[in-house]
């Protein structure tokens, strides 16, 4: 494996400054500043309609940027045409060409830069790295949906791009299909090393493949980080419930004199600081738990609505007095019907605090402790 | 949130696209165009052979439309795109219907069907002459049945729309059967467990639902009885008696069997404006109702 | 159903269970056919009639005169001999080669520039593109047979300038037909319906649109080019009027005009064999050529073959 791998100094360095993307009166991206570090694996996550694919589309060239400055290893792209930006892209939908063989898609757009020989010598490289060797003569139709992904892949690879962009490469294949190509585009990455940006509506694609999450909401930019920071710091009350599945518990409650006060309970915040009154709590299910009643930690009571047995644990649709609704990710074998009570405590090291007009992070009490 | 529109991006190079496209415009401003103008100056002159055009301003509409035989050549083709229209399509869709509800064979009866669309109209004037011709024809071999439609003015009409008929059945078959083919198979399922019969199916749920495709049909089939059955007349009638003598007989003979060109190209312009009418009508109806099938 | 045979897995022979498979087809499909046979009563009677001109016609054209008068009801005898005759002294070996050059250079023309012209329309972004559009489209309203008039003196003033433009040419009997709206359109909303992806691969890749246009265009497009080849054959093999118009001072002219010329000369006792051979003549290249590639032709008519 020789010509591929490209050497961290060697990768490109892709930075948005202050990006913004306007179709007429709409504003699909507003203010988005990223820097990719050369040879880093981005993934860009969020919700339908948020700009992700937009913002992508704008680096590949495919969508003019209406405001702000796009650099190629500190070049100014505005004035670069895609065609010669040197980039590659897979589709959500492959783009394999139906009549050609998975060989000569990948072939069809080499070009003149290499020789005869390195066509074939890169054709065979990337085909061995993606397992399709066997697959090269066949047409796309006679394909499965991950044969015809890797093929598409090694589209990408062979021209030997400064960037990968991939537009949700792995929406259309199902659940297994998708778990198994994670694992290999991270194994790819981990070989070539080339700067890659991925965009995706999926939180868990996001966090398992990135080295950086870069999180954007109705075109704004809501938080760049690497995957654990994101969820253990969300900066905002959107962060908070977009990653990790299931999502946070947000319940309203007053804070008071360091206390955060609800009907069914009230919770100390060592450390904290911030304004008082109207905020929400923020809890993940998985830092919620059943406890035994007289149990010695801090605990309070709550009726279960739901319970859905996932085999590895069980979540709990919980219901307290006063109707507030949260759910609890707890151990798999109990057993537990709607309708019974249960005692639950929580990880006090595991809490957070949001503004409840602007959603922003008020509060992280790991900080504290 | 709202759905981003894509537009994909295009190839920059605009001298390129002037370069693909100027053959046809070249095409469509010298050959259609051009001569569609000249036709407006023309129709304002006396134009013969071997003498000077003169220019006689709106006297040859005039004459065209007080002449009782242009009056009659108007009637007569109204008369046959009506009967053509209503004769073709009904007998297409009846065939195409059977066709469709065949759950055997329908491919084959198809294919047979289809064929009179790959023949020309004086082919199909040669096979109805030759049956149907007085006293020499087939029929009259067969059965001993004579008509003298050579003569008899309703009856080379009828003999006249015949052939025309015979040969737009295919045409409208391929469409209609097509048309059929795209309804969900659920409605008839649902049908059939509700007993809901064939005919009734036809009437209520096939006509509506191929509905813009008919319209289509009805349009073009119109617009083609103006001028497309020309070697029916010329082989069969040579358009006498005068209920044969359609426009497009009569612009034909205008211009080049007695030479007046100025009369003739005034002739085109009435031509070209119930084609027109008929084409623009298509237009804003498949605007209207989204259909935008065509051959 | 009858003929309806459960296949244990695993212990059914590879060759048994074809065969059996088709067993069972047949004996649905007759078992179909009889419950429907009013429908197919009806549909071949219908489908009879429409074809029972055109098969004795071709009878006809392989008989003596003997044989039409005695209505024979099958193959003659005279084959060879009307067939040589409409041929070689009525001259449709130069009818047949006319026509073919006109229809091949008709849908040749007719599809290239459709063709080009999509392409230009579709994957390039200049100013006055949907005018442009428009106006070809319009041309729609300018069918042929309206213009004979202006065209013919069109092409006799070119025939002025050079002979090999005037009125008598293959030049003047193909060049009125090649530009084709509905051609530009069905090509036109084809190539919008292509995913927009694979046009930004290629933009990607760097790939220029001439090897777009040849590589990836024109094979995804093919059945649809094929069928507007057909059409266009077809449309051209079977014009009259034009080529009447334009062969006014003699020559070789196409098959429908001989075909004309062959019934004038039979006044009286009509030599009908000799005629019907002449119209099977002028039948067969684009019938045959509608049945053969009617696949295509389906498709381009956005149709589904059940």
């Amino acid at each position: 494996m020789t010509q591929q791998t490209q050497r961290p100094d060697d990768a490109t360095t892709v930075r948005l400054n202050s990006v913004t993307k306007d179709y007429g009166n709409v504003r699909a991206v507003e203010a988005v500043s990223l820097q990719i570090e050369p040879g880093e694996f981005l993934v860009i996550v969020g919700p339908s309609g948020c700009g992700k694919s937009t913002t992508l589309r704008m680096i590949a060239g495919l969508e003019t940027i209406s405001e702000g400055e796009l650099y190629f290893d500190g070049n100014p792209m505005a004035d670069v045409e895609a065609s010669e930006r040197n980039v590659a892209m897979v589709f959500q939908n492959y783009a394999l060409y139906p009549h050609m063989s998975a060989r000569r898609n990948i072939t069809f757009g080499m070009g003149n830069d290499f020789t005869d020989e390195e066509i074939d010598q890169r054709v065979e490289d990337a085909a061995g790295i993606l397992d399709i060797s066997d697959l090269l003569d066949r047409k796309p139709k006679q394909l499965s949906g991950g044969e015809r992904q890797r093929v598409a892949l090694g589209r990408a690879i062979c021209r030997d791009p400064d960037v990968f962009l991939m537009d949700e490469p792995l929406s259309n294949l199902d659940a297994k299909l998708r778990v198994q190509m994670r694992a290999e585009l991270s194994r790819l990455h981990d070989e070539l090393g080339t700067t890659t940006v991925y965009v995706t509506h999926d939180q868990t694609e996001a966090m398992t493949l990135g080295d950086r999450v870069a999180v954007l909401n109705g075109g704004r930019l809501q938080q760049v980080a690497p995957p654990q920071k994101l969820y253990d710091f969300p900066e905002n009350q959107f962060v908070a419930k977009f990653i990790g599945d299931p999502a946070m518990n947000i319940i309203p409650v007053t804070v008071k004199d360091g206390q955060a006060e609800h009907p069914a309970f009230s919770i100390p915040l060592p450390g904290y600081d911030g304004q008082t009154g109207d905020t929400q709590l923020g809890i993940r299910p998985e830092d919620l738990r059943t406890v035994e009643r007289d149990s010695d930690q801090p605990t309070f009571g709550a009726e279960v609505v739901v319970t859905e047995p996932l085999g590895d644990t069980l979540l709990l649709y919980c219901q307290t007095e006063d109707g507030t609704e949260f759910k609890v990710q707890s151990d798999p074998r109990q057993e537990l019907t709607a309708g019974d009570p249960v005692t639950l405590s929580y990880d006090p090291e595991r809490l957070h605090i949001f503004d409840s007009e602007s959603g922003d992070t008020l509060y992280h009490s790991a900080h504290a402790i | 949130m709202f759905e981003v529109p894509h537009m994909a991006i295009k190839y920059q190079k605009n001298w390129q696209a002037m370069l693909l496209l100027l053959p046809t415009l070249i095409a469509c401003f010298f050959l259609l165009y051009l001569p569609a103008l000249d036709t407006f100056r023309l129709s304002l002159y006396n134009v013969r052979r071997g003498r000077e055009d003169q220019y006689v301003g709106l006297d040859n509409f005039e004459l065209l439309l007080s002449s009782s035989g242009y009056q009659s050549s108007v009637f007569w083709s109204f008369a046959f795109a009506f009967v053509v229209v209503a004769g073709s399509i009904t007998l297409s869709l009846l065939i195409g219907f059977l066709i469709y509800r065949a759950s055997v064979g329908s491919s084959f009866y198809l294919i047979v069907g289809m064929v009179s669309y790959g023949f020309s109209f004086a082919v199909a004037a040669v096979a109805v002459q030759f049956i149907l011709q007085p006293e020499s024809g087939l029929l009259h071999s067969l059965t001993g049945w004579s008509f003298d439609w050579l003569t008899s003015a309703p009856l080379a009409f009828l003999v006249v729309c015949l052939a025309t008929i015979w040969k737009m059945i295919g045409f409208n078959l391929i469409f209609i059967v097509g048309a059929l083919s795209s309804i969900p198979d659920t409605i008839n399922d649902a049908a059939k467990l509700d007993g809901i019969g064939g005919f009734t199916m036809l009437m209520r749920v096939y006509i509506p639902l191929i509905a813009p495709t008919l319209a289509f049909l009805v349009i073009m089939n119109t617009v083609y009885s103006f001028f497309l059955p020309y070697p029916v007349i010329d082989i069969m009638t040579s358009g006498s008696p005068e209920t044969t003598n359609l426009l497009i007989y009569e612009l034909y003979d205008m211009a080049f069997e007695r030479d007046n060109r100025g009369i003739a190209a005034a002739q085109s312009i009435v031509l070209f404006i119930i084609v027109g009418a008929l084409m623009v009508g298509q237009l804003l109806f498949s605007e209207r109702s989204g259909y935008t099938g065509g051959a | 159903m009858a003929g309806a045979t459960e296949t244990d897995p695993g212990t059914q022979a590879e060759a048994g269970s074809k065969t059996g498979n088709l067993v069972t087809e047949y004996q649905l499909a007759w078992t179909q056919f009889r419950r429907e046979w009013k429908l197919h009563l009806s549909l071949i009677v219908l489908i009879g009639i429409i074809v029972f001109p055109l098969v004795m016609l071709l009878m006809m054209s392989t008989q003596s005169i003997q044989q039409i008068r005695a209505n024979e009801f099958a193959v003659g005898s005279m084959f060879v001999e009307n067939y040589t005759s409409v041929l070689y002294d009525q001259g449709f070996i130069g009818y047949m080669w006319t026509s073919f050059i006109m229809a091949t250079a008709i849908a040749v023309g007719k599809v290239l520039l459709a063709l080009l012209a999509a392409m230009a329309l579709v994957y390039y972004d200049f100013p006055f593109q949907r005018l442009l559009l428009i106006v070809i489209l319009l041309t729609l309203l300018l069918p042929i047979p309206v213009l004979i008039v202006p065209l013919f003196e069109l092409m006799s003033n070119l025939g002025g300038i050079h002979p090999l433009f005037g009125p008598a040419t293959m030049f003047a009997l193909v060049v009125p037909y090649l530009a084709s709206p509905t051609a530009l359109l069905l090509l036109y909303q084809h190539f919008r319906a292509i995913p927009d992806s694979y046009i930004e691969t290629a933009q990607l890749d760097d790939i220029g649109p001439m090897r777009f246009l040849v590589f990836v265009l024109v094979p995804m497009s093919k059945n649809m080019l094929i069928g507007l080849f057909v059409i266009s054959f077809i449309w051209g093999w079977n014009q009259y009027l034009w080529p009447l118009v334009v062969d006014a001072s003699g020559g070789d002219t196409v098959v429908q005009i001989g075909l004309q010329g062959l019934m004038i000369e039979g006044a009286g006792e009509a030599p009908w064999g000799i005629i019907t051979a002449g119209a099977a003549l002028a039948l067969l290249p684009p019938v045959v050529l509608l049945l053969m590639l009617r696949k295509q032709l389906l498709t381009t008519f956005n149709l589904q073959t059940k």
